[in-house]
């Protein structure tokens, strides 16, 4: 029932994005032009690239991904349609956990996109492990989805949503950006002890965000 | 109707009382009588000040926690004003905290700002307080304000120890040595003793402001009642 409801939401989501093109290509275009802006506003070249990267990777993935986790549940206020959500059977957890999977689904997108010109602009270091680099952004992609996903449902009866909509996700991710970014960057030094470290803080960070999403989720649509 | 709670009660009233006095004999005992650091002179006499704001910045974060779990359990909104209330004095402390850790690394390490872990996770707190705050401004309905306040206010207390090792991670992990650190690892008694002493004084303002703003509230939500009643005469 759960999956079942969750998987639902999530198809829809995808298909209505398939159809609609809107999200995921201005979410490209986003971040390829935040990564030529840096290269142009940024001297980067030899060491001073392989400092910045991982910081410039996230901070672009996190303004990319602003622009349509705000947006999760805007698609369902027409026609109330969060109303029908929430009166459905579907438990109220399965709802956050098919928008959740629906935003990850998105930025999982763009990060396959990223990464390689990412890599191509950016002359870093590439001896390291690709499972720990899927490790580390997935996690960070993880904690920020998970608040994302609460936050986008907590500002979509808001007025200036567009606005506040950062300012609650931005200070609240602020250890996750750390985490992962500092991981990326152990990661390139080969660092391993480091990146452990960084993995496991993003772990628990993870967890708690997501328990108590979880939980929290009902008090947010229940009028 | 209601009336108006247009009076402090007793507790509001011995609270700022109380609260009063043992800030001026705390500042007496710490400005004065206190011995002054051997390194830093007087300077680090803000440190009555500095500290107890710290920990207050951190208890409204906690009171906050407890206030909104009890609304979302009870829909009692007297919980409700007790986090707003708990917020927008811990704001405030916690501008005093930034303020006087500012000065003070001014005098101590010869700088006004520095990613010193804690000096960071104070910072990222007083962006947490004032989203908080925003939040309830651009929400008119006081239940569902209240909801998403306390949905707000429940993740920003669980993030507060994870903020906390992120930053002391990323600041430890980097740089070890460097590390500019405000305390001494062994505090003297002489200068202990009055710090406890102020940090109960904060606590015992702190706890008069929360009467306060509650009674502010309530003021201001039977004011709107009496407004709409008016407006279903006329």
């Amino acid at each position: 029932m759960w999956l079942k409801a969750a998987w639902a939401l999530l198809r829809k989501d995808a298909l209505i994005e398939l159809r609609r093109r809107e999200s995921l290509f201005s979410m490209a275009a986003f971040g390829v032009l935040s990564l030529l802006i840096y290269n142009f506003a940024l001297p980067l070249d030899g060491d001073s690239a392989k400092e910045m990267a991982p910081g410039l990777l996230w901070v672009t993935v996190t303004f990319t991904a602003v622009l349509s986790l705000g947006k999760a549940f805007a698609g369902e206020k027409q026609n109330d349609a969060v109303d029908a959500l929430v009166a459905s059977p579907a438990p109220l957890p399965a709802i956050f956990l098919g928008k959740l999977a629906a935003n990850l689904l998105f930025i999982g997108i763009i990060e396959i996109l990223l990464i390689p010109l990412f890599l191509a602009f950016f002359p870093v270091a590439t001896g390291f492990s690709w499972g720990w680099l899927a490790l580390t952004l997935g996690l960070g992609t993880f904690g920020m989805a998970t608040l994302g996903t609460l936050f986008s449902a907590m500002t979509v009866t808001l007025r200036s949503r567009e606005l506040i909509f950062p300012l609650l996700l931005l200070p609240l991710m602020v250890p996750i950006i750390i985490a992962a970014s500092h991981a990326l960057s152990a990661l390139i030094e080969q660092d391993m002890g480091a990146v452990s470290t960084w993995v496991q803080l993003l772990g628990i960070a993870d967890t708690i965000f997501f328990v108590a999403s979880l939980w929290v989720f009902e008090f947010l649509v229940e009028d | 109707m209601s009336a108006l709670p247009l009076r402090a009660g007793p507790w509001e009233k011995g609270m700022g009382i109380l609260a009063l006095v043992m800030l001026a004999a705390g500042s007496f005992w710490g400005l004065a009588l206190a011995p002054h650091d051997a390194y830093q002179g007087s300077v680090s006499r803000i440190l009555y000040v500095h500290v107890p704001s710290a920990w207050i910045t951190f208890l409204a974060f906690f009171v906050i926690f407890v206030a909104s779990i009890q609304f979302l359990r009870t829909r009692n909104l007297k919980y409700d004003t007790v986090a707003h209330a708990a917020a927008l004095s811990g704001i405030v402390f916690n501008g005093l905290c930034l303020a006087t850790g500012s000065i003070w690394g001014k005098f101590a390490w010869g700088t006004w700002w520095t990613w010193d872990a804690r000096l960071t996770t104070v910072a990222v707190l007083f962006l947490i307080y004032a989203v908080y705050l925003i939040l309830r401004s651009l929400i008119d309905d006081e239940t569902r304000r209240a909801r998403f306040a306390a949905v707000l206010g429940i993740i920003g207390f669980l993030d507060v120890p994870i903020i906390h090792f992120s930053v002391y991670w990323w600041r430890t992990l980097h740089q070890p040595a460097s590390l500019l650190r405000p305390d001494s690892p062994r505090m003297a008694p002489e200068i202990m003793y009055p710090l406890l002493f102020m940090t109960v004084a904060f606590i015992v303002l702190f706890v008069h402001l929360v009467i306060a703003g509650r009674r502010m509230y309530e003021a201001e939500r039977s004011l709107e009642i009496r407004r709409q009643e008016q407006v279903y005469e006329v």
